[in-house]
């Protein structure tokens, strides 16, 4: 073949009509080859967009084929990855344009070097930016609340290579471990053979463990809009943080609770210990799941057992309710409020109100628990500025972001179910969400 | 769209008058002047009335100091190589400029190999030599210097007669390459102390392969074409008789046309410069009065001598420049890097000769159409400062 010592026609419309001339505002890299002194000096931008090249944009001094490869290359390079784009050789450039001649292939055809310069910019530039902002960091991810939610998404997060940290006030693994210890984790599947709430809090903590996350048992008193968490032990920034302060049972707000929930005086609020029972006459406040499972912890070790329902049903699993109603230490009075309890130094009677009869009724009683509910422990975010609902649920989109940036919220804080399996989710999601905010990978 | 050759010192047309007396030499007179016949003797007659024509052009008393070549490089290297290889027991110096045409350049550069030294005198940021810097580069070794007239691309005439001086006082062999000036400027061989003069005949628009040496009475060369002695022995090799005639002709048009073609040409030139000069970072390469009457060159900073070029020629418009991009060797114009241009500099140069079918009206499109070009280009450039 002759050699080639003509622009081809591809090359002179590319010349004569360049196209993406200029400068890109905001570039997110640069990249200058070339010379003046040896006449051709390139400088390409680029735009980049999810490891996009979103813009392409040139200014070139130099000779025809210093500006229609300039060109080209923006044509080319347009639209593709940053991986598909450093592939584009010189060689492709002129193939691209039907040929270069000969004495042009060197001097002339450095415009893939230099989109290669400007990708290379940007990779430099983010690493150098993702550097500077870790430095600036003490976490990537705080947890705030140490149960089932804040545990799990401090693990999967860690898991995912962010660093991490856990806040717990008080005792790692929330209501499983002061509520229902010994309970095995039965809704969850998987679980619910051998594993005991206290077993699943254990193995949680081992796991965050030898992922490194950091577990600080203190109570986090303040957290501030720009992420700064404040603990006894110091200021901390994290680049997210991550709401699992999960919910309490809820006060029934009678006459009396407040003077015999303290002290071992006789109102519960759950069982803890069913041998505490032993023997005891006990009124059970609720008529959910809860008040069915405070009921059915103690069936062996009480005297009797009755149970105050404000409705005519109850409201749990059908075969619990099952071995309830078969049991002749219970007996359950539905439509019926709880109104007083009262005693001398301890619990000995409750007044109670028979809502169909509109009745008074006293029931001489050991113990009182009362299964109310839960409320969830979002109080301390008021200030912050979390919106919530009217029951105090922190309202979260899918990814269970909250309305203020960089914030998220798990478990029972932001959920209608307060399940275990439920609270385990949301930990996976933020982590998913937490690593694509922070890392930005290619693939989100 | 309107078409401008402005490109004369790369190539010029044939005169059409120059044609037309050249044509029968091609098929009915053609004759060699060697020959003793009628024909042969006809075309000895128009041989020897070229030589006279050429003779007469640039003042050389006897027509028989002109000797025809085939091109005018051909002429360079017979005036070098033929008294420098004559002369070599006189001594092994060799004078000459930093701006002088390659053919030039690289037969001193050879020169060299063979045991010549050769002082290469630099110029001014115009291109001016300094004669008093030759004459003092003159040793006792000095046989010959060798400066050209004009140099074609920034259109610099130099002090010959100045030059011409002080080699004919220190009796020193003087070669002048006048390959861009004869025909343009008045050229005197006595007046200006010049002992050899190469003389193109394209460059006044006679034909291409056809050229001549002037070599002054008395100097004698080392010929390096030998064979029927054709020439006086000088250049051997069957004249071209078509092209020496043409030739001919056209020394005698230029003879004729010098005065009134050079004012027309020197109004259209300081056209070109005065309005391209308007331009913001723009430069005029070489001197400002010193010049050709149809040379104006420029350099635009921050744009490329290429992309110019073909700009121009997209809107109708042939010219040329000295940057690397339009080289075979990739290299910047050394007559540009010798007036002390960076190659950065030298790259964004671009260089208009006018010729005799140059007309106002190709100046004035020429002024409305390189800055529309440098404009664009410079929009284009990473080096152009914006506002």
């Amino acid at each position: 073949m002759a050699e080639q010592f003509e622009y081809s026609e591809k090359v002179m419309d590319h010349f004569r009509n360049p196209r993406n001339v200029g400068q890109i505002k905001d570039a997110s890299g640069t990249g200058r080859v070339g010379n003046p002194v040896c006449g051709d000096l390139m400088e390409i931008q680029i735009k980049v967009e999810n490891n996009i090249l979103k813009d392409v944009k040139f200014k070139t001094f130099g000779c025809g084929s210093a500006i229609a490869t300039s060109s080209m290359i923006t044509e080319m390079a347009i639209g593709k990855t940053l991986e598909e784009a450093l592939k584009i050789t010189r060689g492709d450039v002129a193939a691209e344009l039907d040929g270069l001649p000969a004495i042009k292939m060197h001097c002339s055809n450095l415009a893939a070097d230099a989109l290669h310069a400007a990708i290379k910019d940007y990779i430099a530039k983010k690493e150098e930016r993702a550097k500077i902002e870790a430095e600036k960091y003490d976490f990537d991810v705080i947890v705030v609340g140490g149960g089932p939610g804040g545990l799990t998404t401090g693990i999967l997060c860690a898991y995912k290579g962010l660093k991490t940290a856990i806040f717990e006030a008080s005792n790692w693994g929330g209501l499983l471990s002061w509520l229902c210890p010994t309970k095995m984790m039965e809704n969850f599947p998987g679980l619910s053979e051998k594993t005991t709430c206290k077993d699943l809090v254990e193995t949680w903590m081992s796991e965050a463990k030898k992922l490194n996350v950091k577990l600080l048992n203190e109570r986090v008193t303040e957290i501030s809009k720009d992420r700064k968490v404040i603990a006894k032990s110091g200021e901390y920034r994290s680049k997210i943080i991550v709401l699992a302060t999960g919910s309490s049972p809820a006060t029934a707000g009678v006459k009396g609770e407040d003077m015999f929930s303290k002290d071992d005086r006789g109102v519960y609020y759950y069982v803890t210990n069913p041998e505490k029972f032993t023997g005891k006459r006990v009124l059970i406040v609720g008529g959910g799941s809860s008040a069915v499972d405070a009921a059915l912890s103690i069936i062996d070790t009480a005297d009797l057992i009755t149970i105050a329902h404000r409705h005519n049903e109850l409201r749990a699993v059908g075969q619990k309710i099952e071995r309830l109603l078969a049991s002749d230490k219970i007996k359950i009075l539905y439509d019926t409020e709880l109104v007083e309890i009262t005693g001398a130094d301890k619990v000995e009677k409750a007044i109670m109100r028979d809502l169909k009869e509109d009745e008074t009724i006293q029931q001489v009683v050991d113990s009182v628990i009362l299964a109310v509910g839960m409320t969830p422990n979002t109080e301390i975010f008021k200030t912050l500025g979390i919106e919530m609902n009217e029951k105090g649920y922190i309202k979260t989109d899918k990814t269970q972001k909250t309305n203020i940036d960089g914030i998220y919220a798990v478990g029972d804080i932001a959920s209608d179910l307060a399940l275990v399996v439920i609270a385990v989710a949301h930990g996976a999601t933020v982590a998913h969400n937490a690593y694509i905010e922070l890392r930005m990978p290619y693939w989100r | 769209m309107r078409k401008v050759y402005i490109d004369h010192s790369s190539a010029s047309p044939v005169d059409a008058r120059v044609l037309e007396a050249m044509m029968p030499y091609f098929d009915m007179d053609v004759g060699n002047p060697s020959s003793l016949h009628s024909a042969g003797r006809k075309a000895k007659r128009e041989l020897e009335a070229a030589r006279g024509s050429v003779a007469k052009l640039i003042g050389a008393p006897s027509s028989n100091s002109i000797i025809f070549t085939s091109c005018a490089t051909e002429s360079n290297n017979l005036a070098l190589r033929g008294a420098a290889l004559r002369y070599k027991d006189r001594g092994n110096h060799i004078i000459t400029t930093s701006i002088e045409h390659m053919s030039v350049m690289n037969t001193l550069k050879d020169l060299q190999r063979s045991g010549f030294e050769v002082t290469y005198i630099p110029v001014d940021k115009d291109g001016l030599v300094d004669a008093e810097r030759i004459k003092k580069a003159i040793t006792d070794k000095t046989i010959l210097i060798s400066v050209i007239y004009a140099n074609g691309e920034i259109g610099t005439v130099q002090p010959i007669r100045e030059i011409g001086a002080i080699a004919s006082d220190k009796k020193i062999l003087f070669h002048v390459d006048g390959t861009a000036a004869v025909g343009k400027v008045p050229v005197k061989v006595e007046e200006e102390h010049i002992d050899l003069l190469t003389i193109s005949s394209n460059d006044m628009f006679g034909p291409k392969g056809v050229a001549a040496l002037y070599i002054k009475q008395g100097v004698r060369l080392m010929p390096f074409m030998l064979g029927g002695g054709q020439e006086f022995g000088i250049r051997s090799g069957s004249e071209n008789i078509p092209g020496i005639v043409g030739m001919g002709k056209a020394a005698e048009i230029a003879r004729d046309n010098m005065v009134e073609e050079g004012a027309r040409l020197i109004k259209m030139r300081d056209r070109l410069i005065d309005n391209i000069l308007k331009l913001e970072y723009t430069h005029l390469t070489g001197h400002r009065t010193k010049r050709l009457p149809n040379n104006a060159s420029f350099r635009f900073s921050f744009i490329e001598g290429e992309s110019i070029i073909l700009q121009l020629n997209d809107m109708g418009i042939t010219a040329s420049t000295g940057s690397a991009c339009s080289s075979k060797t990739l290299e910047p114009s050394h007559v540009l890097i010798a007036t002390g241009l960076r190659h950065e500099e030298a790259h964004g140069s671009l260089l208009l000769t006018l010729g005799r079918s140059n007309s106002e009206e190709d100046v004035e499109y020429v002024i409305k159409s390189v800055p529309e070009i440098v404009t664009r280009l410079r929009a284009l450039s990473p080096l152009y400062p914006t506002k």
